[in-house]
């Protein structure tokens, strides 16, 4: 096929212009929409006004990664049942970075609409807060801890069931 | 790091930006496990409002003997045991109306014993049952509930359920003393579609469920757990018709999707096809019920083997579980087709560790017994049943089948396992012994099988063959395995066990090594994983019966 191949650009946050694959963007259903609204051949750089050039890097790495999935991997009937936290190996690699690149990611994957690294994005913070203290996972999402220590007491014994291991 | 926060940045990234709320409830979302969720509601109150329904959705209140010790603190220090204080938040707060499944276990210390021996029931026992009963009236959702402490539930714990009319699931484990107490004549929930019986022992003082089973119209789901006692003494202490009865008497037909029989001893009563229609069943399983090879319940189980009627034929079963392996099962898989789970396994025993004090009845000792083939039954007769078993299969099963488990001192051969995979296509989950379990046997069949993600090649415990694989380099085995499983032909397994082990395999990359002979080469990694990873996965837990 001619049109195999064809590429767009997309400008990045901070001005940096990138060539990508079309059908590596289109796993963002911002880019395909976009790209459909305004049909034919797009010979303009796009903007991506709120994803900067590492983070964007990063985000079209994985959609070229998955560029050949099937569009909705949900019902993955047999072994769907598994726990909701695990991940794919490569994905799981992927997802290797310090913490502040990964919350970029989810922001991305959340703007661009690619739901599926958002899943993945998600389900790694998910699993970094598995048995962590509630101090660390304030920390984790910088959250002000408005509790007296008398009412984090009283929650704490309340729930401590919970906590039987 | 985080004094970052304050200023905030816009154009630089290197500065961290906040998720907003909304990405932190999906992060959230992910987390499925209450403990998780309960350190959550503690960072703060906005997300303590925010997660505590889905912490409350399923409560599980377990009671312990002694004080159990969380670095080098007593749990619940400086208050309750977390039991009774999640019991005292449940009546005290308002979070009780998010509860739909509401557990509880556990040992629970019954004092005054000698209280019931007067004919009362002694006041800790009766404030457990006050207690729960208040926290119930709250729970406006409930739809599940589990009572699994040893002491029992007495009335005001019926009555509670009675009044929940979104109540559609109810399992009672019932303790295993014989300290007399009152029983209860359990009344009917209307709306009733699950209900379990766990460790019913007649000498226990159980609750009588009969006017349950009759008048609970709704039920599809029965699951009955007799104490092991019985057979393994060789007590026939109880009937069906304790049970049935009722039902029998209003010539009433249970209609049930499912139902599941363990450890049942009692005579086979000739009116039982006439109380439960197995027709419609589309779940069965009958596991340590019926065998004629023990010497011990043979004259109690042979009233069942002359009995093969035509009504008794689950001729839209989907799901069996039946175990240990037996003739008239294996005739009786015969007689209809399209079953889409089958797991046929020896049912086998663990040591009971607990000490049993007088007043408990004896739960027999049978230490991991190897019972198959060994007493009465000769190899001859084993391997007789065995090709029964896969004549029915791959005549009338295969097309069907999903999911299979045959026993593990059955050890197949080559050419059982070309038949057995030609005849189920579709086959994903796979239990069972190989003749001196090597797994790369398989490897010329798999490609019949192509669905087939998860294999667990059961070696029988005591065999040299289990020892020599325990004993294993740890590390040596996931490098095998990593090696043997490259292979394509191996591509799709994805869950493997070997005798107790559970090994992960990662998705099959092609390596950068070049081999121009075999053409491509394929890697994967081969990792260690526990019991709990696979507990979704049926062949790892159809043969977990002893509850």
């Amino acid at each position: 096929m001619a049109t195999d191949t064809q590429t767009i650009r997309l400008t990045t946050s901070d001005n940096v212009e990138m060539t990508v694959e079309r059908a590596v963007a289109e796993r963002s259903i911002l880019i395909k929409n976009l790209l459909e609204d305004l049909g034919g051949e797009q010979t303009e750089s796009i903007p991506v006004p709120n994803v900067a050039e590492p983070v964007m890097k990063k985000v079209i790495e994985w959609c070229e990664h998955h560029k050949k999935d099937p569009p909705t991997t949900q019902d993955d009937d047999s072994d769907s049942r598994k726990k909701s936290t695990d991940i794919d190996e490569w994905d799981q690699k992927f997802m290797q970075v310090d913490q502040e690149m990964l919350f970029e990611i989810i922001l991305a994957a959340n703007y661009l609409d690619i739901k599926a690294l958002l899943d993945v994005g998600c389900k790694t913070v998910a699993n970094m807060i598995k048995g962590k203290s509630p101090d660390e996972i304030r920390k984790t999402f910088n959250i002000q801890n408005d509790f007296t220590p008398e009412e984090e007491d009283q929650i704490r014994r309340e729930n401590e069931w919970a906590e039987d291991r | 790091m985080d004094s970052l926060n304050g200023t905030t940045p816009e154009t630089r990234p290197a500065k961290r930006r906040d998720l907003p709320l909304n990405l932190i409830v999906l992060i959230i979302s992910y987390l499925d496990d209450v403990a998780d969720i309960a350190r959550i509601t503690r960072t703060s109150r906005l997300f303590y409002y925010m997660t505590l329904p889905r912490l409350y959705e399923k409560v599980t209140l377990r009671s312990y003997h002694e004080i159990r010790y969380n670095n080098g603190r007593p749990e619940g220090y400086g208050g309750g045991s977390p039991f009774s204080m999640g019991l005292a938040g449940l009546i005290t707060k308002n979070f009780a109306g998010y509860v739909r499944e509401w557990t509880l276990e556990g040992q629970w210390k019954e004092s005054d014993l000698d209280d019931f021996s007067k004919g009362r029931v002694p006041d800790n026992s009766m404030m457990l049952n006050i207690s729960v009963r208040a926290a119930m009236d709250k729970m406006t959702k409930l739809e599940s509930f589990s009572w699994k402490l040893d002491t029992k539930p007495l009335h005001p714990i019926y009555q509670g359920l009675l009044l929940r009319p979104s109540l559609t699931s109810l399992t009672l484990r019932f303790p295993n003393t014989r300290t007399p107490r009152p029983t209860v004549l359990i009344p009917p929930m209307v709306n009733l579609r699950t209900f379990k019986a766990l460790s019913i022992d007649p000498l226990c003082h159980p609750d009588d469920f009969s006017l349950l089973l009759l008048e609970c119209k709704k039920l599809e789901h029965l699951l009955l757990h007799f104490s092991p006692r019985m057979r393994d003494m060789g007590e026939p202490s109880t009937s069906l018709d304790a049970y049935f009865g009722r039902c029998r008497a209003a010539r009433h037909v249970l209609r049930l999707k499912s139902m599941e029989l363990y450890n049942l001893y009692a005579r086979h009563d000739h009116e039982m096809e006439h109380i439960i229609s197995i027709r419609d069943m589309e779940k069965l399983s009958f596991v340590n019920c019926i065998s004629n090879n023990d010497p011990m319940t043979v004259f109690i189980d042979n009233t069942w083997s002359k009995q093969v009627d035509l009504k008794m034929i689950p001729s839209n079963c989907k799901t069996m579980i039946a175990g240990p392996p037996d003739k008239t099962h294996a005739a009786m898989l015969a007689l209809f087709s399209g079953l889409e789970k089958l797991y046929v396994f020896t049912p086998r025993r663990k040591i009971h560790s607990r000490a049993t004090s007088s007043t408990d009845t004896p739960i027999g000792a049978s230490p991991l017994t190897p019972t198959p083939p060994t007493s009465t039954t000769s190899r001859e007769e084993d391997v007789s049943v065995a090709s029964d078993y896969i004549a029915a299969i791959t005549v009338h099963h295969g097309k069907t089948l999903r999911h299979l488990m045959l026993p593990d001192h059955w050890g197949f051969g080559v050419e059982v396992l070309t038949r057995l995979f030609e005849s189920c296509p579709n086959l994903e989950q796979l239990a069972m012994g190989l003749d001196g379990s090597d797994v790369m046997l398989m490897r010329p069949f798999m490609k019949l099988v192509p669905r087939l993600f998860a294999l667990r090649i059961l070696i029988e415990p005591g065999t040299s063959l289990f020892d020599q694989f325990q004993a294993t380099e740890m590390g040596m085995q996931e490098k095998l395995i990593a090696a043997g499983f490259s292979m394509p032909e191996y591509h799709s397994i994805r869950w493997l066990g070997i005798g107790t082990y559970v090994f992960e395999l990662s998705r099959a990359v092609k390596t950068d090594g070049k081999n121009h002979h075999k053409g491509v080469v394929w890697h994967r990694e081969c990792r260690k994983v526990s019991k709990n990873d696979v507990k979704h996965l049926e062949i790892w837990n159809a043969d977990c019966w002893d509850f």
